[in-house]
C-alpha cells in the first residue's frame, strides 16, 4: 500500500512541477508587462530568481530519474512532502488566476491577482530550495550507503575465499 | 566514520523535509481558511436597519424639498442651497448607491467595495465637494452660520469610515483578512465593512436632511 502511495506521489509531483513552472512564468510574464519590466533584459536576474528554484528541482529530478537513486525514489516522506508543496504552489497559482473574491483580481485589467501571487513567491522559493537541498542530501546519503555495502561485499567475499583456501 | 556522516546527513535531510512539510501544511490550511473568508457573501434583507433608515431619510428629504418648492422664498442664498440639495438628493438616489440596493440578496466583497466607491466618487466628490462644501468655508452666508459648523465633522467621519472599509476590502488578498479564532467571535469583516459604508451613507443623508429641514423652516417663507 505504501509502495503504491509512494509511486503515486513520485509521479504526480513530477508531472506537476513543469506545469507549475509554466503557470508561474505565465503570471510573472504578465506581472512584468504591467510593471513595464523587461523580462529578458535589465530585469533578467529578477526573473531568474523566481524560476531558478523550479529549474534546480527539475534538474535534480532528471538526475534522479536517469541515475536511478532509489534512496530518493523510495523515500515516501520526501515524495509526499514534495507533492504537498506542489499542491500548495498549485493553489497559489489557481487563486492568483481565478479567485475573483479577492479585490486585487478586479483592480488590474489582466484578471490576475499579482498582489496575492507576489506575496506567495517567498514561501514558494523557500519550499523549493529546501526540497532541492533535501534531495541532494538524500543522494549523498545513498552514495555513502552504497560504498558501505560494497565494502561489506568485498569483506564477505574475502572471508569466503579465505575459508575455501 | 562514514556511517556516522551518513546518519547525520539523513537527519539533516529529514529535518529540513519536516520543516517544509510544516510550512506547506500551514499554507494549505491558511489558504483554505482565507478563501472561505473572502468567498463569504453578505445577505442583506429588506428589513436591514441601516438600509431602512437611509430610505426613510431620503423620503423625508424629498418631502421637505417638495414642501419648500411650494413656498415663495426671496432669499437667494436659501434658493441656491435648495438647488444644491435637490442635486444631492438625486445623487443619493442614484442606481449605484445604497438607495437602489436589491434587498433579500447576497453580496460579495467586491459588490460592497463598489458601494463604498460610489459613496466616494458620487456623494463625497460631487455632492459634498462640488455643491455643499461652501458651507464649511469662511464665506458661508450669514443664514447658515448656525448649522454650518457641525457639517465638516460629520463628513470627515463618514469619509474616514468608508476609507477604512475600502482599505480593508482592498487588502483582502492578504491573510490578515481571514477569520481567526478571536476575531470570528468579534467581527465579520464583510458585515462590518458594509455597516461602515451604510452608516456613512446614512450620516451624509442626515446632513442633507437637516439642511432640507432648515431651508423648509426658514423665515421669510410664504405658502404659495
Amino acid at each position: 500500500m505504501l509502495k503504491i502511495a509512494n509511486k503515486f506521489c513520485y509521479y504526480l509531483k513530477n508531472i506537476l512541477l513543469p506545469i507549475l513552472l509554466v503557470a508561474t512564468i505565465y503570471i510573472i510574464g504578465y506581472m512584468f508587462q504591467r510593471l513595464g519590466k523587461d523580462m529578458f533584459g535589465a530585469n533578467l536576474m529578477e526573473f531568474v530568481s523566481v524560476v531558478l528554484p523550479f529549474l534546480l528541482l527539475m534538474i535534480i529530478l532528471i538526475f534522479n530519474t536517469f541515475l536511478k537513486h532509489d534512496n530518493v525514489r523510495n523515500c515516501f516522506f520526501y515524495n509526499f512532502t514534495s507533492l504537498l508543496v506542489m499542491i500548495v504552489i498549485f493553489i497559489f497559482c489557481y487563486r492568483a488566476l481565478f479567485d475573483q473574491n479577492m479585490y486585487m483580481w478586479h483592480k488590474y485589467t489582466y484578471k490576475i491577482n499579482f498582489n496575492y501571487f507576489s506575496d506567495q513567491l517567498g514561501p514558494t522559493k523557500i519550499m523549493l530550495y529546501v526540497l532541492s537541498v533535501a534531495n541532494i542530501l538524500l543522494i549523498i546519503e545513498g552514495y555513502m550507503k552504497k560504498d558501505k555495502k560494497k565494502e561489506k561485499v568485498k569483506l564477505n567475499s574475502k572471508k569466503v575465499l579465505g575459508t575455501a583456501e | 566514520m562514514k556511517k556516522f556522516f551518513a546518519e547525520y546527513i539523513r537527519i539533516i535531510a529529514y529535518t529540513s523535509l519536516g520543516l517544509v512539510f510544516v510550512l506547506a501544511s500551514f499554507y494549505l490550511v491558511i489558504n483554505y481558511q482565507h478563501s472561505e473568508e473572502v468567498a463569504k457573501k453578505l445577505y442583506i434583507s429588506s428589513t436591514e436597519s441601516n438600509y431602512l433608515s437611509y430610505k426613510d431619510k431620503l423620503a423625508k428629504i424629498d418631502n421637505n424639498l417638495e414642501s419648500f418648492k411650494t413656498k415663495k422664498i426671496d432669499n437667494k442664498n436659501i434658493q441656491r442651497l435648495y438647488n444644491k440639495l435637490l442635486t444631492c438628493s438625486n445623487i443619493l438616489k442614484k442606481d449605484d448607491g445604497l438607495a437602489n440596493l436589491k434587498t433579500n440578496n447576497y453580496y460579495t466583497s467586491y459588490d460592497i467595495y463598489k458601494l463604498g466607491n460610489n459613496f466616494q466618487s458620487q456623494v463625497l466628490n460631487v455632492c459634498w465637494a462640488v455643491h455643499l462644501s461652501y458651507l464649511s468655508s469662511d464665506e458661508v452666508p450669514e443664514e447658515f452660520k448656525e448649522i454650518a459648523p457641525y457639517i465638516p465633522n460629520t463628513v470627515d467621519l463618514a469619509s474616514n469610515q468608508v476609507l477604512s472599509a475600502l482599505d480593508e476590502i482592498e487588502n483582502n488578498s492578504s491573510y490578515f483578512y481571514s477569520t481567526n479564532i478571536t476575531s470570528a467571535t468579534i467581527r465579520d469583516y464583510l458585515s462590518s465593512d458594509y455597516t461602515a459604508i451604510a452608516k456613512a451613507y446614512s450620516g451624509f443623508a442626515d446632513i442633507v436632511l437637516n439642511l432640507s429641514e432648515f431651508i423648509n423652516n426658514s423665515e421669510g417663507g410664504q405658502d404659495a
